[in-house]
């Protein structure tokens, strides 16, 4: 199940995007986070360019048709993410309950949610103009809390075009069994 | 008068359906907070976001916007340890026999029963149910829509190697597909 967990959370991250929650942002201020981590634009660019240039040293032809991290991500804008480790306390999840009412309350709509051995993970997405502006995903695991916030959305046609030629290429290399 | 007769009576089947949605709701509810199983929620507005997504040719993408779109909610549950899933697959069936559900196909696989119920409204599927109860595993799934094109769930799930759906098959199998 974690495939559908997985791909669920590619595939909510469709259209056009210009927002991040304001209630995560207060929330990170009011209770800092184990580890933070930002991504821009300009930093996911460069993982893009990492992967061209390790991509330009094998010559071999099945790599033409692969979607290139740059189209998948062109439409992300910034991604944060926020873990709170150690957070197993009832007020803890009272808090983490408190959170999801208040991005809900931003307009968040619910896209998702799931258990998966003990994981439980929520998927929210704001639309403005009938396009998703940004996505919210809170994930409850053992030991703690995960916020991923994005402002902006991957290319989710040329994620699928790698899945599939993943899942084509080689009954030994599948996306399916390596999400597992 | 006959307006008022077929008023309620169409509100007596309105309430009825209403019955049947909730009579599966409550089941899901029932084991949701059981952290032991395994358990998914789609809403309609991914499946409204899955249907603009651009593919390769014309049939697809016909498949999708007409299809998939039309998709309020699918759940999973599941569990495939400690659990006596031959007492919970009596315990579903029970549920939602003689509320209006045909039952489209059954299996009998190995150890496990799977059988496979729709309810229709003018030649077109409402909801899916389908329950799969083994030994030692359990298996839910409930599609909610208006006009469920189950073959297009099949192929897209089958596309995108998305998990859950592989019992749908005998349909691609059925249509010769």
């Amino acid at each position: 199940m974690k495939k559908i967990l997985s791909l669920g959370l590619c595939l909510c991250m469709v259209s056009f995007a210009t927002a991040q929650s304001k209630h995560v942002e207060r929330f990170r201020k009011d209770h800092k986070p184990t580890t933070s981590l930002f991504f821009y634009k300009s930093t996911l660019k460069m993982y893009a360019r990492m992967q061209q240039s390790l991509q330009g040293q094998f010559d071999a032809e099945e790599f033409s048709e692969m979607p290139q991290l740059a189209e998948m991500i062109d439409g992300i804008e910034k991604i944060k993410f926020f873990l709170y480790e150690d957070w197993t306390s009832q007020q803890d999840r009272q808090l983490f309950e408190k959170l999801t009412e208040d991005v809900r309350s931003e307009g968040y709509e619910e896209l998702m949610s799931g258990r998966v051995e003990g994981n439980q993970m929520s998927v929210f997405m704001k639309e403005g103009r009938s396009r998703p502006q940004g996505f919210v995903v809170i994930v409850r695991m053992e030991t703690g809390y995960s916020i991923i916030d994005i402002e902006g959305y991957p290319n989710v046609n040329k994620i699928m075009k790698l899945s599939n030629l993943i899942n084509n290429s080689s009954n030994s290399l599948n996306l399916s069994e390596a999400i597992k | 008068m006959k307006k008022l007769v077929l008023t309620m009576v169409m509100a007596v089947f309105a309430v009825g359906a209403k019955a049947q949605t909730d009579a599966i709701s409550k089941y899901f509810s029932k084991y949701v907070s059981d952290t032991s199983f395994m358990h998914v929620n789609f809403s309609g507005k991914m499946f409204q976001m899955i249907s603009r997504l651009e593919m390769d040719n014309a049939e697809e993408q016909k498949m999708m916007e007409e299809s998939l779109g039309k998709i309020k909610r699918v759940q999973v549950l599941g569990k495939d340890k400690n659990v006596d899933g031959r007492k919970m697959y009596a315990e579903a069936i029970k549920l939602v026999e003689g509320k209006g559900f045909e039952e489209l196909m059954s299996v009998r696989e190995d150890d496990k029963d799977i059988r496979f119920l729709i309810k229709e409204s003018n030649n077109k599927i409402d909801e899916l149910f389908m329950v799969m109860g083994g030994k030692n595993e359990f298996g839910l799934l409930s599609i909610v829509g208006d006009g469920i094109d189950l073959n297009a769930l099949y192929k897209l799930s089958k596309k995108i190697g998305m998990d859950g759906f592989e019992e749908l098959e005998f349909l691609d199998q059925r249509k010769g597909n």
